[in-house]
């Protein structure tokens, strides 16, 4: 397939600002969001969804256009409007088809997937039968205990900032120490947990 | 701190070396409480993800509705002609008319008050610094200096002057009146006051700002002050 070039400066300054890292990425990521958010529209007429729901796929549709973005997955391959609208399409069929009840869950298991993909099938399946799904929830209370710099500095690092861009933004000295401190974070949330302490 | 939890973060980021990433690849399938750890590991990773997204969509949800709801491209284009398509008539119905009075007072700004003219005095080189400042465009430091010497006797008039077209020029036209204002209090045989006054009304041009300018470009008229001249021809045109 011949590539389609990123076809508009909007489209040019919003990925230039989105990989441009730092506390400036935030503009950017709301400008994707406002710039696109008619599709919500789509949403709501193509697919049946009230406002909110579409709203809230399209949130996602975003939310997975900023990951694939900062993580270098987008390959320009089409405009960023093309790329958004087919990631939000699948999600409002998604959303229809969960149940009412599980309507924010769209994309919560997902990123686990992504990163049990990086092993290959038996080490996978080896892991994949040890995940514990009913800890997620003791997890995320547990996140708000192990202290406001330590829960930053994971979100910052799952938000796709490298430890050098954050060792800037929360004045660390290092990006080595920025590791090493997100490392004993992690620690200090599996201490937390009963069975892992 | 937990040495594993360093091995399972340092596969996961790919700091691992190929021999090494097999070993640890290895050891999933053997060892049933590393794997445990690995799981732990990934079930915290994705849970801390989970949160980002969340606070991520929260953002999003708070932000105002006006930026929210951003306009279809098309629809965009066509706001983009109207406003131009707006523009081409208010400026042509601009030139056409008689000149507004801002534009009065904009060519009179250009044409008199672009460059101050330096004068030899001994006794005032900081003035003269000031107008080079201004005549250089750098109009901070020039606000600076006369700032200073309004306070300065030997030279309070012409610095109240200066510092009022600093004003002026840079459009802060409240801060301007207030020194023409200072100015025309001067007891002086011709005090310009009255008529930079004026011309900073006209550039604000509010409609009592307008009232206000004509009354002082008659009084400068009448008194023959200075700026007289152009008060005679604004007046006919006002």
């Amino acid at each position: 397939m011949i590539p389609i070039s990123v076809n508009s400066s909007r489209d040019a300054e919003i990925l230039a600002g989105l990989q441009l890292g730092g506390p400036a990425r935030r503009s950017f990521e709301e400008l994707l969001y406002t710039s696109f958010f008619y599709l919500t529209r789509e949403g709501e007429r193509k697919y049946s969804l009230t406002t909110d729901d579409s709203a809230s796929a399209y949130s996602d549709a975003v939310i997975s256009v900023i990951d694939n973005v900062v993580a270098g997955r987008f390959e320009h391959r089409a405009s960023l409007k093309t790329y958004i609208s087919q990631i939000f399409y699948n999600k409002c069929v998604d959303l229809k088809r969960k149940s009412a009840t599980n309507k924010e869950r769209v994309h919560h298991t997902s990123d686990l997937d992504t990163m049990m993909m990086m092993l290959p099938d038996n080490a996978r399946n080896a892991v994949q039968q040890l995940i514990d799904n009913n800890n997620r929830i003791l997890l995320r209370q547990k996140l708000s205990e192990i202290g406001e710099k330590c829960k930053e500095l994971l979100l910052l690092f799952e938000d796709g900032y490298p430890d050098r861009e954050i060792a800037t933004m929360l004045h660390y000295n290092s990006a080595e120490v920025v590791k090493v401190s997100r490392r004993r974070c992690l620690d200090k949330l599996r201490e937390k947990m009963p069975g892992y302490e | 701190m937990n040495e594993q939890l360093h091995y399972i973060d340092d596969y996961f980021t790919g700091a691992l070396r190929p021999e090494e990433k097999a070993a640890f690849e290895q050891r999933c399938t053997s060892d049933q409480e590393f794997a445990r750890a690995v799981a732990f590991y990934l079930t915290a990773r994705s849970v801390i993800k989970e949160a980002v997204h969340e606070n991520k969509a929260a953002a999003f949800k708070k932000m105002p509705v006006s930026m929210a709801v951003a306009k279809r491209p098309v629809g965009r284009y066509l706001a983009v002609a109207a406003t131009l398509l707006l523009l081409v008539i208010a400026g042509w119905l601009y030139y056409k008319g008689s000149p507004a009075p801002s534009k009065l007072a904009d060519s009179y700004i250009k044409e008199n008050l672009s460059q101050l003219s330096v004068t030899m005095s001994s006794e005032s080189d900081s003035l003269q610094t000031g107008i080079a400042a201004y005549n250089k465009g750098d109009y901070a430091a020039a606000e600076k200096i006369f700032t200073i010497l309004s306070n300065t006797a030997s030279v309070k008039t012409d610095a109240i002057k200066y510092l009022g077209i600093v004003y002026l020029v840079t459009k802060r036209y409240d801060m301007a009146i207030t020194q023409f204002d200072l100015l025309s209090q001067i007891p002086l045989y011709a005090n310009p006051g009255p008529f930079y006054k004026a011309l900073a009304l006209l550039q604000r041009g509010t409609p009592e700002d307008l009232q206000l300018a004509k009354k002082l470009l008659l009084e400068v008229k009448n008194n023959q002050l200075p700026g007289s001249k152009y008060a005679v021809e604004w007046l006919n045109k006002l």
